[in-house]
């Protein structure tokens, strides 16, 4: 019930990131409750997967009865439905309608009892109750493993040529001219797993993946801004916030001001990521696949 | 003869003064105080001619009420993304497992109609349709309900899906005639999309069209075997529009499963990611359009498929035009599916060209793979449901685009099922571009500095829309440039609709879980005498 909640929150927070755009660059208020969810999620962390799999895969899968339906499924049933139920000369049993329609085995029950002979299904005669409710619990978390993406393993990442990618890094790249392999990215690679590392290499803001998994995120890079008043006046500051009507910032003594864009006679943002922005556009898959595995180097 | 239809006239008065029913036939051409289906009338257009609101005096355009909807239970769909029809004076709208009927003129409720709770995904929901005194809706765990639209009590319910399946239902219903069409959703475990018209009175099904095709059918060919076919996705979650003279309803359809991995399923994989048109009658194909041969990016081809009557080369033409998800505008002969225009609205680097045919052609090398593949968009598309809308004065097609890229990882180890794979968002950057339907030539476009939603144009020369900073925003429509905005309590999270009553109009946008209508300050004595 809590990893259900706390998996409805998370997508909460997606959704209303999602619609309003960096998470940098939103107000104090929606940071508040940003912080204020990580440390739930913080809290949560350890159950991240299972939070994800519960929201989007239905309700949590009891995972001891899910090993014993396993164990009892592939001597039993995988020699013809395949050890991960995917169906071998038997359906695939992964997105069987009997199965999903399955509570503890009051469909599969009769099913195993009796086989289905017409089909060349045998009869299992001999399990239990307690034996059918397990195989089918473990056939409902293979489904909920397919039907839940966040749940999805991505590994085996480091596919290019660390030397190209550093080269890269160095030259074309214009990475080396923000960053330094013995800088402030020295052992990054032990900081983050391949995929978060790979994809805080192309664009380096807090992502809603990591906000959906309860994982700890560095707080961007603050956005320098300066304005100029029409008094000539001018203010550097931390960017809090800006679009098309209003620009805001926290002035170097610590106070939030915000102005009107029509009472600026010019407002320069130094947007952190620009260079990242336009790498997007530039990277080949050869490339990205180059840097990343130099930056893996950086243990 | 005159006495008779004298009679007549005095007989139905009353009834049409006092009817709240919606007549089908009110639906071929509704009036400018109302807003009777999900894009307000069937070209899927969202422009009123209603121009009481116009540049001249947008800049005094202010609040006339705000509703804040209370008691809808937690949920992170549990915002306003339907659009709310309007019908003598009511507005009808929902989130998951909630539908209101709320007063037009002042945002009082009028009714709260609360569904228990379901496991069908709560992600979001579009909408009701309303047809005589009934509402309907479809409900997450996929049952259609009709409702009493006086007091919102429930006269049945039929399920449309099997929500154990991995459907879920989000779509607002189109009424048809005595055609009820229903869509369904849910691309997570390789289920087969179709599309169904139901009996308006008892809620059963009168036609049923299954996105893949039968064996033997054309298309058939374009999937390598019958498994992979009847476990080919093709979701239909996005409300279609009609063409009465045609007969015909055009229906955007989703992607192909398994999602990201298309080695089970070679082939084009029709009628997946496809535009098509069907006899309403009957449900039989009348021609398709695929927009994304062999998807293997989410980017399904929902998006609203605007018709229109223009001139395409100098000839007058019967249109259908549509900015889809993968990054391009397409225009077709909506009589008969022929090609005319294919063009990019964002920079995507997918594509290997354009064929013959007018469609994109997918670079294999930009298919998800284990270490990733860059790629724009994402999987949340160029484009997405927000409503687009088409201003026929201008020529001019709207649409909110995104210029985001994705990392698309390949994770299906074995036999691939499901999403078998997964893209990672990198940006959310969102801009209205204004696209000219005859050449796709982008004549403006306005950053909203992250994801926007829903637009409307109006024949007030203006286009209203949300930005990412819990603005409302009203822009000249021929050039983009902002004449007023408001700041909200949230971002806008719907399309805005128009009407009028009392003879004044009414701009009502969902933000969150409020409604907010905007108006004139006041409207002169005189103004009101006309009506």
């Amino acid at each position: 019930m809590s990893n259900r909640y706390f998996g409805a929150v998370a997508v909460l927070l997606l959704f209303a990131s999602m619609s309003s755009g960096q998470a940098d660059q939103a107000p104090d208020a929606q940071k508040q409750k940003t912080a204020d969810a990580q440390k739930k999620d913080a809290q949560q962390k350890e159950n991240g997967d299972d939070a994800i799999a519960s929201l989007l895969g239905g309700p949590p899968i009891d995972k001891e009865a899910a090993e014993r339906g396993r164990k009892i499924f592939i001597p039993t049933c995988a020699f013809c439905h395949g050890n991960d139920a995917h169906g071998k000369s038997g359906p695939d049993l992964v997105r069987s309608p009997v199965v999903l329609h399955d509570n503890k085995g009051d469909v599969l029950g009769p099913v195993l009892k009796n086989g289905r002979p017409e089909r060349g299904m045998p009869a299992f005669a001999t399990l239990s109750p307690e034996q059918i409710a397990d195989i089918s619990v473990f056939l409902h978390s293979r489904a909920a493993d397919v039907s839940n993406r966040f749940a999805y393993k991505i590994g085996d990442l480091a596919t290019g040529d660390a030397q190209k990618g550093a080269a890269f890094f160095n030259g074309d790249g214009h990475c080396a001219s923000c960053h330094s392999a013995t800088g402030d990215l020295a052992h990054v690679a032990t900081k983050y797993q391949p995929v978060d590392l790979q994809r805080r290499m192309l664009y380096p803001a807090p992502n809603l993946i990591d906000e959906l998994l309860g994982r700890a995120v560095a707080p961007p890079a603050p956005t320098k801004v300066t304005v100029v008043l029409a008094t000539g006046e001018r203010i550097s500051g931390k960017l809090e916030h800006q679009d098309e009507f209003t620009v805001s910032l926290t002035d170097p003594a610590g106070w939030y001001r915000s102005f009107p864009r029509e009472s600026l006679t010019s407002v320069d943002v130094k947007n952190p990521r620009a260079a990242h922005e336009g790498l997007l556009r530039k990277y080949s898959d050869q490339q990205m696949h180059d840097v990343f595995t130099y930056l893996e180097t950086l243990k | 003869m005159k006495l008779c239809v004298l009679t007549l006239v005095l007989l139905l008065m009353p009834v049409a003064v006092c009817a709240q029913e919606l007549n089908a036939d009110a639906l071929l051409n509704p009036g400018n105080d109302s807003w009777p289906t999900y894009n307000g009338e069937y070209s899927g257009q969202r422009h009123s001619s209603l121009g009481q609101i116009n540049a001249s005096n947008v800049a005094s355009l202010s609040l006339a009420w705000m509703y804040r909807a209370s008691n809808y239970g937690a949920g992170f769909g549990s915002v306003i993304k339907s659009t709310p029809l309007m019908v003598n004076g009511i507005l009808y709208f929902t989130m998951p497992d909630n539908v209101w009927a709320v007063d037009a003129r002042s945002g009082r409720e009028i009714w709260h109609f609360k569904y228990p709770q379901n496991e069908g995904l709560h992600i979001g929901h579009r909408g009701v349709a309303m047809l005589g005194s009934t509402i309907y809706t479809e409900t997450p765990d996929c049952n259609l309900i009709a409702l009493n639209a006086k007091d919102g009590k429930e006269r049945w319910r039929k399920q449309i899906a099997d929500v154990k399946l991995e459907y879920f239902c989000t779509m607002s219903p189109l009424v048809v005639g005595n055609h009820l069409i229903v869509g369904v959703g849910g691309d997570s475990l390789d289920n087969p999309g179709y599309l169904e018209s139901r009996d308006p009175e008892t809620g059963e099904v009168q036609w049923h069209w299954n996105t893949e095709p039968n064996p033997g059918e054309p298309g058939s060919e374009s999937w390598p075997d019958a498994d992979s076919r009847s476990h080919g996705g093709g979701m239909t979650w996005m409300t279609g529009t009609y063409d009465p003279e045609l007969r015909l309803i055009y229906w955007g359809i989703g992607n192909p499963n398994p999602v990201h991995s298309g080695a089970g399923r070679k082939g084009d994989n029709l009628w997946t990611c496809s535009i098509v048109a069907l006899h309403v009658d009957t449900g039989k194909l009348a021609w398709g359009y695929q927009v994304s041969p062999h998807d293997t990016h989410d980017w399904d081809a929902t998006q609203t498929p605007i018709l229109f009557d223009a001139e395409f080369k100098g000839k007058p033409r019967k249109l259908v035009a549509q900015a889809n998800r993968n990054g391009f505008f397409f225009v077709l002969d909506r009589r008969n599916g022929e090609h005319l225009l294919t063009t990019p609205f964002i920079d995507s680097n997918w594509s290997l060209g354009i064929n013959a045919k007018g469609q994109p052609i997918p670079n294999p090398k930009k298919e998800p793979a284990r270490d990733g593949t860059l790629v724009s968009p994402s999987s949340s598309g160029a484009s997405n449901w927000f409503p687009p809308s088409f201003n026929p004065t201008a020529g001019l097609y709207y649409v909110v685009a995104s210029q985001s890229y994705s990392v698309y990882y390949l994770t299906a180890e074995g036999k691939a099922e499901g999403f078998a794979g997964r893209d990672d968002y990198l940006n959310f950057p969102g801009m209205i571009k204004a696209i000219d339907y005859k050449t796709g030539e982008i004549r403006w476009t306005h950053d909203l500095r992250g994801v926007g939603t829903g637009l409307l144009t109006t024949a007030g020369n203006l286009l209203f829309a949300g930005d990412a900073s819990q603005n409302i925003l009203a822009m000249d429509s021929a050039t983009g440039k902002t004449l007023w905005h408001t700041t909200v309590a949230a971002n806008q999270t719907n399309g805005a609709i128009t009407y009028e009553l009392d003879g004044r109009q009414y701009v009502v946008v969902g933000a969150g879980d409020s409604l907010f209508a905007f108006a004139l300050p006041s409207v002169p004595r005189a103004q009101v005498a006309v009506h």
